[in-house]
């Protein structure tokens, strides 16, 4: 079920009114009643691959079982390896598998020994690399005696489940999550309020932003070779906000949901456009993918301690995952080197972690240098993106080849006036709230009630009347 | 809660409400505006008119074939032609139900095209003119679930183009009328047929089948006879579709077990067929001499009213 169809318009509705009417009396009823309310959701994608859900949710409810029941090393050490081995067996199975057969078969054929094997016929299961990721978190945790294995079948397959953040994060940890399932929820009217709020400006990102902006990145992308540098250019930017508004804004009405059923999320966007510098970029954009990279697979391989040349290899090896974990093509392990590539520089000469404060705080307008640093910045993160955009390598370097070309000063062949004022709006609404948690945040500030319900009514007519052409969420093909 | 609940309520209110009075705004003095998609005029003069004996529907194989003018002539009968270029059949269902709820006599014939892609979504739609269908009935809005994302998708496209007003982009007739009736017709484009049918088979939607026998029961209920008709097509268009006999069997199947219905088939192994049709037809499936065609389609309409006891004998 997708947040931006009248399904879940129905649905949420529904689940709330239950969840707060009827179930909310003791903690074992909200929590089957949230487990059952996450299997309908997921299964209205499509039910068999709900049972990928299940393998992954009893497979790690018994490895952390298993470890509370044994101290030995060797025992603990093969109980995750069996969560491993399942976890990332389903994930390799179902979104790698063809991959590395395809390049099997290219390397083979190079050789001059050319083999003909047959693909897997299979579709890649919504959210797979979100729940897997999440459960692997669990027994990683568990074996590391970071947290306590929990001994409640529900609440674990309801934390695995949960259907706000299920098919496409935000990934949350079980030491930080698991225990809201342990406590029994009561309504809170700010956090519901909020939000709701939360959930529309969501919305806004999502149907009015990103949608409109797909619209416009398909015909510039699908004809590349035919556009002047100009209009490739402003297609590259648009793109930008779209997987910005798509995939932030999925995030948004996940962590509002959350919300209105006591449950909180962890926060996921940071208002990445206004980053300085690129390793600022990567704190503020997909935070709980970049922090699980770090804590289960940059710091085990030592992270930015030792050698130069270990940091740039767990540099490099980090990125090139991170961009293989968005899909199996050459282009996203092509956008995670060049990230590696930006990122380099400031992390040999130790200004990684130089601004770790909010852009220009306290003011209205950043300061020229700022303003310097955000352009360079985003100018940065608009030419990787196309290589995540585009559907293969050569593309890739033949839209970048074509931009930078002597067309790149004409007037774009296209100028989308609609697309470019939401962009405006979008990024004059998140300049002003850059200090705050979403788009939408009061945080105690007051605003005439006439004014605040105007904009409310202003925005669900805008998502009502001036959404795209209803696109699925990018990021639920990861 | 019951704060939350009230406040909830209150912004979900204030957005109907501008919605309702949007709504009314919108469909007060509703005209449907000129497009190449269809006959706007046909669509204006039937929805004020409200009086029609006849009307036509389907998708563009209906614009092209059917010449309303020589219709009326023939079976004498006033008709509109209420097609409506790549539209599936659920816009014809739903233009037939605003229609029906508005008019102030019940048609006595609905004229349905129907092909061999009938219930199929690989070249229809759920068309944009459901929009405006929708300004005339409003009760149409109970279909926002079961044609969703489209309907709502539709529905907001008119919304925004009557906010921002301009002029429609030429009508379908005077576009039909501008083709040169003599020039020599272009063959069937097997490519662009593979494009859309990669397999040759057009199937059987399930949502499509569901509309069309709506359609006929809508019909049986309003006493309203129901002629069916294929257009001609090439011969290599009808020797291309893979499931022909199965579509057909369906398409049969109706008259035999609806006496309110008929079917008159002039594609290829149909009960009308007749190979100098085909020398009619442009590429693949769009009659070009659709003033040869209406006069042949009347005088087998008008042989099936006699039949029925609708006209009296000549």
């Amino acid at each position: 079920m997708l947040f931006n169809s009248i399904d879940f318009m129905v649905f949420l509705p529904v689940v709330f009114f239950v969840y707060w009417f009827v179930v909310s009396r003791n903690l074992r009823m909200q929590n089957a009643f949230l487990l059952l309310a996450s299997y309908v959701f997921y299964g209205w994608w499509d039910w068999r691959f709900l049972s990928l859900i299940v393998i992954s949710s009893v497979v790690d409810y018994l490895v952390g079982i298993g470890m509370s029941m044994t101290a030995q090393r060797l025992r603990r050490k093969l109980l995750l390896l069996a969560s491993l081995v399942v976890n990332l067996g389903i994930l390799g199975l179902f979104k790698y598998f063809n991959f590395f057969l395809e390049n099997f078969v290219e390397a083979f054929r190079l050789l001059g020994h050319p083999i003909n094997p047959q693909g897997l016929r299979i579709i890649l299961p919504v959210g797979v690399s979100f729940y897997t990721f999440q459960t692997l978190s669990y027994s990683i945790d568990v074996y590391r005696r970071r947290m306590e294995p929990t001994k409640d079948l529900l609440n674990f397959f309801a934390f695995v489940s949960f259907f706000p953040q299920l098919v496409a994060g935000p990934i949350e940890r079980a030491a930080d999550f698991l225990p809201q399932f342990s406590k029994k929820r009561t309504f809170e009217y700010g956090e519901a309020v909020d939000g709701m709020r939360q959930i529309l400006w969501g919305l806004f990102k999502k149907i009015v932003v990103a949608d409109n902006c797909a619209v416009v990145v398909n015909e510039i992308f699908a004809n590349y070779s035919t556009h002047t540098g100009s209009t490739l250019l402003l297609g590259a930017v648009v793109f930008a906000f779209q997987i910005y508004g798509d995939f932030s804004g999925y995030t948004d009405i996940a962590i509002g949901t959350a919300r209105l059923f006591g449950m909180r999320l962890t926060r996921n966007f940071a208002f990445p456009y206004f980053s300085r510098d690129i390793a600022e970029f990567w704190r503020r954009w997909h935070i709980t993918l970049s922090t699980w990279f770090r804590d289960y697979v940059y710091i085990p391989l030592g992270g930015s301690q030792g050698s130069n040349w270990r940091r740039i290899r767990n540099t490099f090896i980090i990125f090139s995952v991170s961009g293989l974990w968005h899909g199996a093509r050459w282009t996203f392990v092509v956008w995670g080197l060049l990230n590696a590539l930006y990122f380099l520089p400031l992390l040999l000469l130790g200004r990684n972690r130089r601004n770790t404060d909010t852009v220009a705080e306290g003011t209205l307008l950043p300061n020229l240098v700022e303003l310097a640093q955000m352009t360079v910045t985003f100018g940065l993160t608009v030419l990787a993106w196309v290589f995540f955009r585009a559907e293969s390598l050569g593309d890739a370097l033949g839209y970048l080849s074509r931009i930078f070309s002597g067309t790149l000063f004409s007037c774009p062949a296209i100028l989308p006036r609609r697309v470019l004022s939401m962009i405006g709006v979008l990024i004059v609404v998140e300049w002003m709230q850059r200090g705050r948690e979403h788009g939408l945040a009061l945080n105690g500030r007051r605003i005439p009630p006439l004014v605040r319900y105007g904009i409310y009514c202003g925005i669900v007519l805008a998502v009502l009347y001036l959404g795209g052409s209803g696109q699925p969420f990018i990021y639920f093909q990861f | 809660m019951r704060r939350f609940l009230l406040k909830t309520g209150l912004v979900a209110g204030l957005a109907l409400i501008l919605q309702v009075v949007g709504y009314i705004g919108l469909s007060t003095g509703h005209e449907f505006k000129s497009s190449r998609m269809y006959y706007a005029d046909e669509f204006n003069r039937a929805f004020q008119e409200r009086d029609f004996d006849l009307i036509a529907l389907g998708n563009s194989r209906v614009l092209a074939s059917l010449d309303r003018r020589i219709l009326e002539e023939g079976v004498a009968l006033k008709s509109a032609n209420l097609g409506y270029s790549s539209a599936d059949v659920s816009v014809s269902r739903l233009t037939l139900e605003a229609y029906l709820s508005v008019c102030r006599r019940v048609p006595k014939v609905v004229l349905l095209e129907v092909s061999w892609f009938t219930f199929n979504r690989a070249r229809t739609t759920l068309h944009s003119i459901t929009g405006d269908l929708v300004l005339e009935d409003p009760w149409l809005f109970r279909y926002l679930f079961r044609y969703q994302p489209a309907f709502w998708r539709n529905w907001a496209k008119t919304v925004r183009e009557r906010v921002a007003g301009g002029e429609g982009s030429g009508d379908y007739g005077s576009r039909q009328a501008e083709k040169d009736l003599s020039r020599v017709a272009e063959p069937f484009n097997e490519g662009r047929f593979e494009k859309v049918f990669p397999d040759h088979r057009a199937g059987v939607d399930a949502l499509l089948r569901e509309d069309f026998e709506e359609i006929v029961s809508l019909c049986e209920a309003e006493q309203i006879l129901l002629v069916m008709y294929t257009a001609p097509e090439s011969r290599e268009f009808s020797l291309a579709q893979e499931d022909r006999g199965r579509i057909r069997r369906v398409l049969n199947g109706v008259p035999e077990t609806h006496r309110g219905v008929a079917y008159l088939d002039y594609s290829l192994g149909g009960g009308l067929y007749q190979e100098a049709y085909e020398r009619w037809v442009d590429g693949s499936h769009h009659v070009v001499r659709r003033d040869l065609f209406s006069r042949r389609l009347s005088s087998d309409l008008l042989v099936e009213l006699e039949k029925r006891g609708m006209k009296e004998r000549r």
